[in-house]
């Protein structure tokens, strides 16, 4: 085989359009050929470079050409308001499976307003049960293909089963099967399956079948999941603002539309299924489309495609999968779904390997502050916690809220589960509160600091409810005291949310972003200072959701070295002096006129991180 | 490529509006990258996706089914592009004027790799647009473009042999 035919043959490949015949032929000659090899890998780049830089924004002429097309008369409206759609959808969600009630002049849904009707449709469903099929593709080298079927069960607020029955037929008996249950009841959650073995080890799953169980569950816990964006994805949608109509179809003989996203933000449709057992691992940017109801917002089918990328091949051969992954690796559809309101649920027994995670419902030490305004939500339960603070919880369909509390917080810092990044909001009552965007695990959260009270309110209703319950509360948040923002320890010392000008005053090599990602802006900015050297750090974010709680992060430090690259497969990269990549960490780090800097997000992929760092310019 | 289900083509034939809606939501993003790369400005593409809809609308019923809509839909706005181009040129002839600026592109569009693409002969963009950004197989591509299975496979190994060569000297970080 000559050099232009075998060109021709892998530039042919990468589009899907290979002669298999070839193969060996192929692989010889490649093997021994450098220029071929650049050649592929030429190629590849080009690609990924393609898909990352060349999409123009599309615009909405959608009215435009109906409009051109003489289509519009007296019998089509098009222009029914959203409100009057919401109502429909709801009071259409509470008969599905009832009535045929599908309507053919449904506005088409829009990406950004989405969210708003998954919440207001989520609210309504009181009670829910599908079925559905599953198949999953490269588990194993041996088993290219496993089927399941799933049934899922709820009745609102937090009683939840999903069950998942394996029916692949694998190679031999030694194979481990994929039979899961989850089982959530208020306060008690279980989860069994077989452990995840080493992908080396199989077909032998030497660790077996593993069971979870937590009593004293506290209402709504992020770490006794409820995994109810299987049944409405309000925190899927609820968080995205990258997320794309990119059709409709239909599913069950529904009228569907179709939202495509990332994995990274879809990873919540999944959770009911990777509670528990053994999967294949999915890449973050992976491309996942949604076919969401257009009246109920169930999911009815939903399915991950590889999206090939120089990153993904990496990933894929660290995870022992195909390097060139294409078309569908996961889709899940639903073969039945209803609503009835006689959904039983049996409760999980304990057993010895359960935990007591020390939520107790019922008696209160003290009264509780509770909001006026409660969006809608009704009373819940409520309950003092291990640590002897009083929970208070509200709920409605699939929407929740709660207010932790106490009287007694001595530790100088944010009170409850919100961290260092969190951002002072005003409330419209006038007070201050700390705010924290959702993430994979947590829903969105403020802190108070009011004279004798702190509160924590955890929520997965939107950011302008959270605000508007938390402004009905009868406190006025403080801001915290400095010397909270202030962290000594051995090494120096950590001054936290510093304004950006005193940021720049402290270190004169500060940079920052000029084009950031859309919908990132400014989180927080901390401040090294060791010794003489000082070092700034920058995090960026979206204000409804960022699944590592983190989003973006740049580090910038004068008279810092570059250290040895920790990961392997870091690579380099044209970035400033000694620009490198590293996958596994997710990181981008150079050098420029002795100042050392990094940008750290796994939301990210390399490009991404390459533009951001190119758009640095000294702050305004 | 997405398909529409069959029964929507189908209403869309019999002059149903709300089928036609979906039709235009469903290949509008791929329909104007493909104006978008060929004309090579945003306000030509609009125009060229737009008059390849109204023509769709039109032949529609003429529509039979034996290729893919998508296929059929794409080969409508390549050639309405292709129409758009040649209407340029003569008006440029016509007036003996240069090349009329394009509207100022926002400058964080330009990339190293979308100007590459620019500078690719007419033949070779087409073909790699339809292929490379659309995702459209060779078969297919080769029913839009008008042209042999075999010209296609060339081209798009001709088209990353050049844009190779057009990008070594480039920085864009990775290529």
């Amino acid at each position: 085989m000559r050099c232009e035919h075998a060109e021709l043959e892998l530039s042919a490949r990468l589009d899907g359009a290979g002669d298999r015949r070839l193969d060996d032929e192929l692989a010889e000659h490649v093997s021994a050929c450098p220029s071929c090899r650049a050649f592929d890998e030429g190629a590849r780049r080009i690609r990924h470079a393609v898909r990352l830089r060349t999409a123009p924004p599309v615009p909405d002429l959608v009215d435009a050409i109906v409009d051109r097309a003489e289509l519009r008369g007296s019998t089509r409206d098009r222009r029914r308001p959203v409100a009057a759609f919401v109502a429909g959808a709801a009071a259409a969600a509470l008969v599905f499976g009832g009535l045929p009630f599908f309507q053919h002049r449904l506005p088409a849904a829009l990406a950004d307003e989405i969210p708003e009707r998954i919440a207001d449709a989520s609210a309504e469903v009181e009670s829910y049960r599908a079925t559905f099929d599953i198949v999953e593709r490269n588990f194993h080298e041996r088993v290219p293909e496993r089927r399941m079927t799933a049934t899922v069960a709820f009745v609102a607020p937090e009683r939840f089963r999903a069950q998942v029955t394996d029916r692949t037929g694998y190679p031999s008996g030694d194979w481990p099967r994929n039979d899961l249950l989850l089982d959530v009841d208020g306060a008690t959650w279980s989860a069994e399956g077989p452990q995840v073995c080493p992908h080396q080890t199989m077909p032998a799953c030497p660790l077996g079948t593993e069971r979870r169980a937590i009593t004293g569950r506290e209402p709504f816990a992020g770490d006794a999941v409820l995994p109810t964006d299987v049944v409405v994805p309000i925190r899927t949608f609820g968080g995205t603002d990258r997320a794309e109509v990119v059709g409709s179809r239909r599913v069950l003989g529904r009228a569907t539309v179709e939202v495509a996203l990332d994995h990274r933000d879809a990873a919540p449709l999944f959770a009911y299924l990777q509670a528990s057992g053994s999967w294949r691992p999915l890449f973050p940017r992976d491309r996942v489309v949604v076919s969401l109801d257009r009246e109920s917002w169930f999911p009815l089918a939903y399915e991950v495609q590889a999206v090939p990328s120089v990153e993904r091949t990496r990933w894929a051969q660290r995870n022992g999968l195909p390097a060139d992954e294409r078309g569908t690796i996961l889709s899940v559809r639903a073969t039945g779904v209803d609503l009835r309101t006689d959904v039983e649920i049996a409760p999980a027994a304990p057993d010895a390997d359960t935990r007591d995670a020390g939520f107790r419902d019922g008696a209160l030490p003290f009264d509780p502050i509770e909001p006026s305004d409660l969006a809608g939500l009704r009373p819940h339960r409520r309950g003092t916690s291990a640590d002897a603070e009083v929970l208070v919880s509200y709920a409605r369909g699939l929407s929740w809220l709660k207010v932790r509390q106490t009287r007694s917080w001595t530790t100088p810092a944010l009170y409850g589960d919100v961290g260092p990044l969190a951002s002072a909001v005003q409330l419209p009552d006038g007070g201050v509160a700390y705010y924290e965007p959702a993430t994979a695990g947590t829903g969105r959260r403020l802190s108070i600091h009011a004279g004798g009270r702190d509160l924590h309110l955890e929520t997965n209703l939107g950011f302008d409810d959270l605000v508007r319950v938390a402004a009905s509360l009868p406190i006025d948040g403080e801001h915290v005291p400095d010397a909270w923002l202030v962290r000594r320890w051995t090494g120096g010392i950590v001054r936290e949310q510093v304004p950006l000008e005193r940021a720049a005053d402290a270190a004169p090599y500060l940079l920052m972003p000029s084009d950031l990602p859309e919908a990132y802006a400014l989180r927080a900015i901390h401040l090294v200072t060791v010794g003489d050297a000082t070092g700034l750090t920058a995090y960026f974010a979206r204000t409804a959701r960022e699944p590592d709680g983190i989003g973006l992060r740049l580090h910038q430090s004068a008279d810092t070295s570059m250290a040895p690259p920790m990961d392997p497969d870091t690579f380099a990269v044209d970035v400033g002096d000694g620009g490198r990549y590293s996958p596994e960490r997710a990181t981008l780090e150079w050098s420029d006129g002795g100042v050392y800097r990094s940008l750290q997000g796994g939301a990210f992929d390399l490009g991404e991180l390459v533009a951001i760092a190119r758009s640095l310019e000294e702050p305004p | 490529m997405r398909e529409p289900e069959p029964d929507v083509v189908g209403r869309a034939q019999r002059g149903d509006p709300d089928a036609f809606e979906i039709l235009v939501r469903t290949h509008l993003a791929d329909a104007y990258r493909m104006a978008f790369h060929l004309v090579g400005d945003a306000s030509t593409a609009e125009d060229v996706t737009q008059d390849a809809f109204l023509s769709a609308w039109r032949a529609l019923p003429r529509f039979r089914g034996d290729a893919k809509f998508s296929t059929w839909l794409h080969r409508i706005v390549r050639n309405t592009a292709v129409e758009s181009l040649r209407s340029a040129a003569r008006r440029r002839r016509l007036a003996a004027l240069h090349r009329p600026d394009d509207p100022v592109p926002d400058p964080s569009l330009r990339t190293a790799v979308r100007d590459a693409i620019d500078t690719l002969p007419d033949d070779l963009r087409e073909t790699f647009v339809t292929v490379e950004v659309l995702g459209f197989t060779y078969p297919e591509a080769a029913s839009i473009l008008g042209v042999a299975i075999g010209t296609v496979r060339s081209r798009m190994h001709r088209t990353r042999r050049r844009l190779m060569a057009e990008l070594r000297e480039e920085d864009t970080g990775e290529v």
